[in-house]
């Protein structure tokens, strides 16, 4: 264990231009996927929120059943479409990050989305009668909700990051884990495991947490910036 | 306005009333114990909740403050500007000052309303309303959380707003003090309309035995 942690920090201060290209793919994958995620999935979950229709105990159902969509099922479905004999096997996206990116944005959308639901919904019942008693249009509504829930709001992307930071199943099915293309931190620990190369792995382990620690700080400094 | 609306929660009643008059211009007062109807009826009147029923001859122009009134996390003066469209806000800027004046609230114009105690959140939320005319104002327990002296002042501006605008103003409060400033008094009680007479009748002489009950209580 002791080698093994040793050959990790070693490698990490070596600055090799293999785990520097995996780390700045994985970066660019969850960074992309999980902002993308976000844009879609709040406007999402706030209109759910803030909105009274029939139809919306299925809608939240649906929503939260979407939420724990099994990645590897996704990664399928995305690879049936994308590959070359499906219909959108033309675009040539298959093995790439986009399309990475694409099979992210489908887990980790309804995510978002119903969680921004569920906090929202809680903060809203304290302010939609004087709201409505100030009869505010939707835009403002919508405006003041995503105030009054920004401290969520930053909680909800934490977890979108993390998520798309740590997810395998469908980016390996997706992408395919190819080197100098598509090699991402998670796919390499789990090839690294399988072929024996510990040092390798857990110098990866280690980069990952690391990141997730770095994210974790700036959101918090943010949390703190939107307080004051 | 004429109301008439029956509200039913699982299967208590929580509001029945028949044609419920009130006249334009006028103060009313809601009195009565903890869930007699007096926010159910606030609630009906102001078209927050749906009901059964109708209102006759409706008031167009009418705003509510719910009895937890809310001031959002930006600063006081946004707060009462949220009553102006957005690209309206500019023009307004001197009539925001003037209510923060009068409600006393100019030097807490730049800090976060999140931070408010709970009477001066009533007060932003008041402003927020006063800051520009309506036909009517429907206050729930508007100065439940301010000191006397806030609640006095608060009410005298009240009184002026609605001679100045010819607003009608209809309250609920637990204050028989407050209740007196009211033109008629209207009390509640599981529901049900008790008693409706102007405030001096029915603060001093009471027809019905369970207003007496209810005003002796004080």
């Amino acid at each position: 264990m002791g080698t093994t942690l040793t050959s990790a920090f070693k490698l990490i201060f070596s600055g090799s231009d293999m785990l520097t290209e995996i780390v700045l793919t994985t970066l660019k994958m969850a960074f992309s996927s999980s902002l993308l995620a976000l844009l879609l999935g709040v406007p999402i979950g706030l209109l759910i929120a803030i909105s009274n229709f029939k139809g919306k105990d299925a809608v939240v159902m649906l929503l939260r059943t979407f939420m724990g969509f099994p990645p590897v099922v996704a990664g399928i479905v995305i690879y049936v479409l994308f590959s070359g004999t499906g219909p959108f096997g033309k675009l040539g996206l298959i093995y790439s990050v986009e399309l990475m990116i694409i099979a992210q944005v489908v887990l980790i959308t309804p995510i978002v989305a119903g969680m921004t639901e569920s906090s929202a919904s809680a903060i809203c019942q304290r302010f939609l009668d004087t709201a409505k008693g100030l009869k505010l249009g939707y835009g403002k509504v919508l405006a003041l909700t995503v105030i009054e829930c920004r401290y969520q709001l930053i909680a909800v992307y934490l977890f979108a990051f993390a998520r798309a930071m740590s997810e395998v199943g469908a980016v390996q099915i997706v992408g395919g884990n190819i080197l100098h293309k598509t090699r991402v931190m998670t796919t390499t620990i789990a090839l690294n495991y399988n072929t024996g190369e510990f040092s390798y792995a857990v110098a990866l382990g280690v980069v990952l947490m690391l990141i997730v620690v770095a994210v974790n700080l700036i959101a918090s400094l943010l949390q703190k910036g939107t307080n004051k | 306005m004429i109301i008439t609306a029956k509200k039913v929660y699982g299967q208590k009643v929580a509001l029945d009333v028949s044609c419920l008059k009130f006249e334009q211009g006028k103060i009313y007062a809601l009195i009565g114990a903890n869930g007699s109807g007096k926010s159910t009826l606030l609630k009906c009147l102001a078209n927050i909740v749906d009901f059964d029923g109708e209102i006759k001859e409706p008031i167009k122009d009418m705003a509510y403050m719910p009895q937890h009134s809310y001031a959002f996390s930006i600063s006081v003066k946004n707060n009462i500007l949220l009553a102006f469209p957005f690209k309206e806000r500019k023009k307004h800027l001197e009539s925001v000052d003037k209510i923060m004046e009068k409600l006393e609230l100019g030097k807490l114009k730049n800090k976060n309303a999140s931070r408010l105690s709970g009477g001066e959140t009533q007060k932003t939320a008041l402003a927020r309303l006063m800051v520009k005319k309506h036909c009517a104002l429907l206050l729930d327990e508007p100065t439940s959380a301010m000191d006397i002296k806030a609640a006095l002042k608060v009410e005298n501006e009240l009184i002026n707003y609605a001679k100045e605008h010819n607003t009608t103003v209809i309250f609920a409060t637990h204050s028989l003090r407050q209740a007196s400033l009211a033109h008629e008094v209207i009390f509640l009680k599981d529901g049900y309309v008790v008693e409706r007479e102007q405030s001096a009748n029915i603060l001093k002489s009471p027809k019905k035995a369970e207003t007496k009950e209810f005003i002796d209580f004080f």
